[in-house]
């Protein structure tokens, strides 16, 4: 709760006093402020005694805490990275954090009335970052898109919450469950429980741009600015995914019922995320197919839920601070390339290699999102598959397949990278931190037990 | 461990020091953890990593020691000569000794998760090696590499996972990943059989195995010289070591499995896909005029005899097989080196342009004769006591056929290897060879060494390896293998 | 107790709300009008709106009603949002059909 406190006075803050000072000045300020809140979260203290929430609408388990912790952690990690790349405009940094402030208050919610708050205060400041390169006409075609999609996809998960509230009488998630297990145990579900929470589903599912809800993704991605893309496609995420985790955990007495449609859904993104991955000719394109792939193993997940010897909050935990690390990582490479070679395909990284420091951390951020043993996307794989193989064999073997074909997509990098030499230096800044995202993804692969909460 | 953290920490060291990094300097690095290891002996570990139940366990074996007296031995050889020294050279180094660290978790581990992972750690700076100093269309041809040998890697991960989720509760409530665990699974002859061939396929695709060559000649003839030193010298025992050790030994169920009823099972199969690419890779070799292709397609000859001798599980096959592996990597290396060095004076190596170089290097030409003889198996050289053993326990295995065709090679060897070297070294004299530099007169004088040596103390090798053997084949029969 | 509006059936809210929705949803898929789409997803807010009113009386439980108010109060900030966004678009394109929206693709 500290934490949602902090986050939110600090976008306020960033947001008026951006009225006259310039957005640089306040870049690093405001990354501290979120390594601030993400420790308040982390250690659990509660700054603000005074103030009593119900437990019904909003609480923050320890495990939600770690959640809170890793947003804060990657909304700094953005605004820093994309700091040494210098962006224009000043207003973008205070919608960011106000952003961030809807995600952790997704992750913490209890009741549907704050999840849906939760993700319209997402996702509204995201509408105007997608099109905050106001000239740009990709820019504006992915702020509408992303704007049309995303009222809709908010509107039929409302739809969904309504229906809910009318099937088990309440809007408190922990009371469905009492009404769900009733259901369950009768066997009868009734219509209006079900389309419930189907809607529902799909609301979430188009959040975290899912197959079939993903035809959004690979536009809004590519058109936004990098820097508003890379913020999309970790926090959005993260917060989805623990919103979704939320919701099912709260129908798991139902989970018979939908463990294969989660199973086929899953599949399903794993295979047009990969397969569209390949055929790319936009390393920014790429990425947003292969966060849809991502999304697919993730939906992994739901799949352990109520399996008491399987901990499904850890094991997405771990796998989205590996994913979200390195996404952060790769969209901040294509951005430096792009402002490097002025290009938008695969040749922007063009000689890249000829810097030996910069062309090892690309290689890594790139291997983790590969999975490849002793990075972070390894140990975030792994527990996530060798979990999900005891309960669904089908969807780990698809899963499995998809890692496969990623590797084809994600080397392709590497092609140009070290196809021909042409000198360029990052700036010191920007090595630095992508030195730290590198570190960090090698201690996360290595010593993945100190991570899992 | 340090067998594991010296080799990665040179590596870094030698990337670090950029082009301050000479051939001396990457020749003392990469001899460090090898000596280290004989003076200190190799410590094992055995520590919880992903969780309380996989564990980081690296303890070495006979076999093992074998394979890590292998690797340490050649990496050495191949920093030393196998790469040629220019603008990328310490990348090749840090590249290499990267690989070392990576093989020698491979050979020590004794944790289903532990071996994967130094597994699939190994093709990554193969890969980039490939990738980034090959000929040709080096993208497609280093990619179909990788896809091919991961797709293998996914399958033998599926399958240790299954095993894993069958092994016997411990006291903690949890499975485990220890190799004596999976060991000691039980299985059914038809879950045994979609549990080995899951193994089976990462380590036939990494060999090769007959129908899984289609990545090799041409990664083999398009990597540069010490890539494909690494690949055939070491790499290819990874798959023979893990057809062993984690194929035969942890599913020897599934080699009852009847594909055919009453007629053709699991285990006939593998040897007539060692015997195909035996066969195969002989004829090929026999009539290529590139000699990196011969030497190429002859170890895919070699290997698929050691395969068959593997699988025969009798005491003297399986020790000629380890032996060989031994023997085979020290040749592989000798040969390459030779057609590179050659390769580096004339910038072609067809063998129709070549002939003669006897006369202006004696010196090469006799320690090329050397490791071409230990390739024929002549007696007193390596090749030979491995080969007997092998073609003797193939003989006593099932039907003549496979013997008499296996024993063939012999023959067929001497042909094309023969070939080579009369091409090469004799005749009239096709332009002549510019003197060898120190490192290459060194490495040469070593691997000739090393065939002379293990030709006439092979007791040695046999000797580190021999109860190893036994134990493994005493379990295989308790758990209802076939030691017919 | 009756209130005027128990006197009918809650079947009819539900169906009537669903109706709506539907109407505005088909309303998303075929129109090519940014600001009927707009109108289109208004809509469909207040469908939600009204069957939660709706049930919130039935069930006499005011959650329901407590939610309608934070949908209204978002919804007129979504809206605002998105009419900005629409008015950025016109003055790049002189045009407030979604047709334009074919630059990016794969």
């Amino acid at each position: 709760m500290s934490a949602l406190l902090i986050v939110f006075a600090a976008a306020i803050l960033v947001l008026f006093l951006g009225i006259n000072k310039p957005e640089s000045a306040m870049k690093w300020p405001s990354v501290i402020l979120l390594m601030l809140a993400g420790l308040v979260a982390l250690s659990g203290v509660d700054l603000a005694t005074w103030l009593t929430v119900p437990e019904s609408m909003i609480s923050y388990s320890s495990m939600d805490r770690l959640f809170v912790a890793l947003l804060c952690g990657i909304g700094a990690l953005v605004i820093a990275v994309f700091d040494a790349l210098s962006s224009k405009g000043s207003d973008r940094l205070g919608l960011m954090m106000l952003s961030l402030t809807g995600a952790v208050m997704l992750v913490g919610q209890e009741n549907l009335v704050m999840m849906f708050l939760g993700i319209e205060v997402m996702s509204i400041p995201l509408y105007v970052l997608a099109g905050s390169d106001k000239q740009n006409i990709f820019s504006n075609e992915a702020a509408i898109k992303y704007f049309l999609l995303g009222a809709f996809s908010t509107a039929i998960l409302l739809l969904g919450s309504a229906f809910l509230y009318g099937a088990t009488g309440t809007l408190v998630l922990q009371s469905m469950t009492h009404k769900a297990s009733m259901y369950a145990h009768f066997g009868v579900y009734p219509p209006m429980l079900v389309a419930g929470l189907v809607l529902l589903a799909v609301g979430l599912l188009f959040k975290v741009s899912a197959v079939p809800f993903h035809f959004w993704a690979p536009d809004v991605y590519e058109g936004s600015p990098t820097r508003s893309t890379a913020f999309m496609a970790t926090i959005v995420k993260i917060a989805g995914f623990s919103a979704l985790l939320r919701v099912t955990m709260a129908f798991e007495p139902m989970s018979l019922w939908y463990q294969n449609a989660v199973a086929i859904l899953a599949i399903l993104s794993i295979i047009v995320g990969n397969m569209m991955g390949l055929v790319q000719s936009s390393p920014k394109r790429m990425l947003a197919y292969s966060s849809i792939a991502h999304a697919g193993y993730m939906l992994l997940v739901l799949l352990l839920v109520g399996q008491a010897q399987f901990e499904a909050d850890s094991i997405l935990y771990l796998y989205l601070v590996a994913y979200s690390i390195a996404s952060t990582g790769a969209f901040a490479w294509i951005e430096w390339a792009t402002q490097r070679s002025g290009k938008m395909d695969f040749t922007m990284f063009n000689g890249l290699s000829s810097n030996r420091w910069a062309i090892v951390n690309m290689v890594i951020v790139f291997l983790s999102l590969a999975g490849i043993p002793l990075t972070a996307g390894f140990a975030g794989k792994y527990y996530l598959f060798a979990s999900a193989f005891s309960i669904h064999p089908l969807a780990v073997g698809f899963a499995l397949l998809g890692t496969l074909l990623s590797i084809a997509y994600y080397f392709r990098a590497f092609r140009f990278a070290f196809a021909d030499t042409q000198e360029s230096t990052p700036n010191a800044k920007f090595s630095w931190v992508l030195m730290l995202v590198s570190v960090a993804i090698l201690l996360v692969g290595c010593a993945p037990m100190w991570f899992m909460p | 461990m340090e067998l594991i953290l010296i080799p990665l920490l040179s590596a870094a060291l030698a990337y670090g020091a950029g082009q301050q990094l000479n051939r001396s300097l990457a020749f003392a690095l990469s001899l460090v953890p090898g000596l280290v290891a004989l003076a200190l002996g190799v410590h094992s570990i055995d520590v919880p990593w992903f969780s309380d139940d996989i564990r980081l366990a690296l303890n070495p074996s006979g076999w093992s020691n074998l394979m890590l007296l292998l690797t340490n031995f050649l990496v050495p050889v191949i920093v030393l000569a196998g790469w040629r020294e220019g603008e990328k050279f310490s990348l090749q180094v840090a590249l290499t000794l990267f690989m070392q660290a990576a093989l020698n978790g491979v050979f020590m581990a004794q944790d289903g998760l532990t071996f994967y992972i130094f597994w699939e750690l190994a093709l990554i700076p193969i890969y980039f090696l490939a990738l980034l100093f090959s000929e040709g269309d080096r993208f497609a041809v280093t990619l179909k590499f990788f896809l091919y040998t991961f797709l293998g890697s996914l399958t033998m991960l599926a399958s240790l996972m299954y095993l894993y989720s069958l092994t016997s509760v411990g006291d903690d409530g949890h499975h485990s990943f220890a190799y004596s665990a999976l060991q000691a699974v039980e299985l059914s002859t038809t879950e045994g059989f979609w549990v080995g061939l899951g193994l089976f396929l990462a380590f036939a695709v990494k060999i090769p195995l007959m129908p899984f060559h289609a990545w090799q000649s041409d990664t083999y003839t398009q990597a540069p010289a010490g890539a494909t030193m690494l690949l055939s010298g070491i790499m290819l025992k990874m798959g023979l070591y893990g057809l062993f050790v984690w194929f035969v030994a942890l599913a020897p169920e599934s080699l009852h499995y009847m594909l055919v009823e009453d007629l053709f099972d699991f285990r006939d199969l593998i040897m007539v896909m060692g015997l195909a690419g035996l066969l195969y890779g002989a004829f090929i070799a026999m009539r290529q005029s590139d000699a990196k292709r011969l030497i190429a397609f002859s170890s895919l000859s070699h290997v698929g005899l050691i395969a068959m001798a593997m699988l025969t599980m009798k005491s003297d096959g399986v020790n000629g097989a380890v032996l060989q592996m031994w023997v085979h990597g020290v040749n592989a290396v000798g040969l390459f080196l030779v057609v590179d060095l050659i390769e580096r004076r004339l910038g072609h190596r067809d063998l129709e342009q070549m002939g003669g170089f006897a006369k202006s290097s004696p010196f090469f030409a006799a320690t090329a004769l050397i490791i071409v003889l230990g390739t024929v198996a002549v007696p007193l050289t390596n090749g030979f006591p491995g080969e007997f053993l092998m073609l003797k326990a193939v003989f006593n295995t099932g039907t003549g056929y496979c013997g008499v065709l296996a024993a063939l090679t012999i023959i067929f060897c001497a042909v094309y290897m023969l070939r080579f070297f009369q091409l090469a070294f004799m005749g009239p004299e096709k332009g002549s060879l510019s003197s060898l530099e120190w490192n290459e007169k060194l490495a040469l004088l070593i691997i000739g060494a090393a065939v002379l040596y293990t030709g006439v103390q092979p007791q040695i090798i046999l000797d580190m390896v021999q109860s190893n053997t036994d134990s493994w084949l005493n379990a295989i029969a308790e758990s209802g293998g076939i030691l017919s | 107790m009756n209130t005027v509006f128990q006197q009918v059936d809650i079947s009819h809210y539900i169906y009537l709300s669903t109706v709506l929705f539907s109407i505005g949803l088909f309303g998303v898929l075929f129109r090519r009008n940014a600001i009927v789409l707009l109108m289109c997803i208004e809509l469909m807010l207040n469908s939600v709106n009204l069957l939660l009113t709706a049930l919130s009386t039935y069930m006499g439980d005011a959650g329901g009603q407590l939610f309608v108010f934070f949908i209204m109060v978002v919804a007129a900030a979504e809206a605002a949002v998105g009419l900005a966004i629409l008015v950025m678009v016109y003055r790049n394109t002189r045009n407030t059909t979604v047709n334009f929206l074919s630059n990016l693709k794969g």
